[in-house]
């Protein structure tokens, strides 16, 4: 299972709006809202994308966890 | 219908079209089939035209009034992913209905069932079948949305 910490960094980045993250990577707050609520594992590149908002590394952003 | 996402209320919108159309075209043809009286074909085609023109009409209407209320949003991959996994499901509908109506069509030509009625029971049966499918595909669509894929 993948979880992530998209909700802490948005908070840590000045309160950033899920509206302003999704803009920053090119999808829309509906899809920033289900990665950040478990419900969608994104893509690669939208994974690399979101961690690069943030200034940080795959890693920082997103745990994987084996079912 | 203010917390729906653009995508949602416009799957929304053609579910309630469908639903008039499914309402309208399985009110009269379930009760003529049950009866023995079912209409021939050369009367089905005009009716069943007039219902997707309907269909069209109430689809054109809600999204262009959609289009001006709501603020449109683009789609992304999980709305492709999400369009690929429904179409699949409404895919599964229509083949599994087909092939079943395949069958239940070989049979009654076997036993000398009526041709007319045979036709007459396909086009019904294919046109329930299309409803179904594309039924489950905008549910399996709402369900995706709201449920996580």
């Amino acid at each position: 299972m993948i979880t992530n910490r998209i909700k802490s960094l948005r908070f840590a980045a000045d309160q950033m709006s899920q509206q302003a993250l999704a803009d920053e990577v090119g999808v829309t707050r509906q899809t920033i809202n289900a990665i950040e609520g478990d419900k969608y594992s994104p893509s690669l590149e939208v994974a690399f994308r979101i961690a690069a908002v943030f200034g940080a590394s795959l890693d920082d952003v997103f745990d994987w966890e084996p079912d | 219908m203010a917390n729906l996402s653009y995508q949602e209320k416009n799957i929304w919108g053609s579910l309630i079209a469908l639903s008039a159309g499914a309402f309208w075209f399985l009110s009269d043809a379930i009760p003529a089939y049950v009866a023995g009286t079912p209409l021939p074909p050369e009367r089905l085609a005009p009716w069943i035209f007039a219902i997707f023109l309907m269909v069209l009409a109430i689809e054109l209407a809600y999204h262009v009034t959609l289009s001006f209320c709501a603020r449109r949003d683009r789609r992304d991959e999980r709305d492709a992913l999400i369009e690929a996994k429904a179409g699949r499901n409404g895919y599964y509908v229509l083949g599994g209905g087909l092939v079943g109506l395949g069958f239940h069509l070989a049979i009654w030509q076997l036993i000398g069932a009526d041709p007319a009625r045979n036709l007459s029971f396909g086009i019904v049966a294919i046109v329930t079948l299309l409803i179904l499918a594309e039924s489950s595909h905008l549910v399996s669509k709402l369900v995706y949305y709201r449920r996580g894929v």
